[in-house]
């Protein structure tokens, strides 16, 4: 029915502008470029956008993701779909339960 | 994080309106709006200011509209159902809502409950991990839309350990970084070292140098990479 009213863009993301101060180099051998994490430290430091249907709650699903995955710390932010993983992210991710 | 969130929404009005009498209501729930959190709710109730960016009706049929919206963190869309009802005179109520969108995640990179057991049974039971590695992402994908910090990797042990983020550490630093803004501290990897404060601008921390980032939440685990701060203290008791 053409009804669109915009007020601006949303800010979905920060406008990443970096200024180099130091041309150095990292080392290889310790830590890991996230895209190469394994799995067993993915389950530590990740998340899961979980698409959670109508009916089970935020806690409900959390418990569900504890259980097939084996792991005791999953926690959620956000109270509909998103599900963040792991007691680190759980607070971060935390938006005190208001975003409806 | 408060980030911003995108939703479809289904609202029922209670009464008849023509589709110019809902674009004058939806009109006034755009742009920056009071909005009191309703009595069911989490929060302290009193008017805040939330930021409406765009509401575009997908569908009307009879009283039931069905609506995208795109709005700040902390919106209650039901509010703004029970509101725009209130205005036209009649009331309305939100039928039904999904977030389809919460800062850089959206709806379509989100799998059900049963990718998460198939994948897993998957890596369990096969030893194959690639449907597993698709639903668990690396938590620094949740943190990309923060203004970043890349440090030296000599200095990450030290913010393991609780300390703040001093200006010789930093690789790279985002330019229109605040004072208090809420920073991510990354390596040079890109693995995310902790959150923080920043304590200066990034004007400030290139003339001043100093302590720049105060550490709020360390995020990864100490020993990852060589404590150099160590050596040198104890060089220095020597």
């Amino acid at each position: 029915m053409g009804i669109h009213l915009k007020y601006s863009e949303p800010p979905w993301r920060y406008n990443n502008e970096l200024i180099t101060l130091r041309e150095e180099e990292t080392d290889p051998s310790y830590g890991e470029y996230p895209k190469n994490r394994p799995v067993e430290r993915l389950l530590k430091y990740g998340f899961i956008a979980l698409d959670k249907h109508v009916g089970p709650t935020s806690h409900d699903v959390t418990a569900h993701v504890k259980r097939i995955l084996g792991i005791s710390e999953v926690g959620h932010g956000g109270t509909l779909e998103l599900s963040g993983r792991s007691r680190r992210v759980r607070c971060l991710a935390h938006p005190s339960g208001e975003s409806d | 994080m408060r980030s911003p969130k995108e939703y479809v929404c289904l609202m029922r009005l209670h009464g008849d309106a023509s589709d110019e009498e809902v674009e004058w209501a939806l009109s006034q729930f755009v742009g920056e709006i009071y909005q009191t959190p309703p009595v069911r709710s989490s929060v302290a109730r009193r008017p805040r200011i939330r930021t409406v960016y765009e509401i575009e009706v997908i569908e009307r049929a009879d009283r039931e509209v069905l609506m995208r919206i795109a709005s700040s963190g902390g919106t209650y869309i039901r509010k703004i159902c029970h509101d725009l009802g209130l205005l036209l005179g009649f009331g309305a109520h939100m039928q039904e809502l999904r977030r389809t969108r919460s800062g850089i995640i959206t709806e379509r990179e989100a799998y059900p409950l049963i990718d998460v057991y198939w994948s897993s049974w998957l890596w369990r039971n096969e030893g194959d991990d690639s449907e597993l590695k698709r639903v668990v992402r690396p938590l620094e994908d949740l943190l990309a839309p923060l203004p970043r910090v890349e440090i030296l990797d000599t200095a990450v042990d030290a913010i393991c350990h609780g300390a703040s983020l001093a200006a010789p550490g930093i690789a790279r630093i985002e330019s229109k970084i605040k004072r208090g803004d809420i920073v991510g501290v990354f390596t040079l990897k890109g693995e995310c070292v902790s959150i923080g404060t920043a304590l200066k601008s990034t004007e400030e921390i290139l003339k001043e140098g100093g302590m720049a980032i105060k550490t709020e939440r360390v995020i990864m685990e100490r020993g990852t990479y060589p404590s150099v701060w160590r050596r040198a203290k104890k060089r220095q008791k020597n």
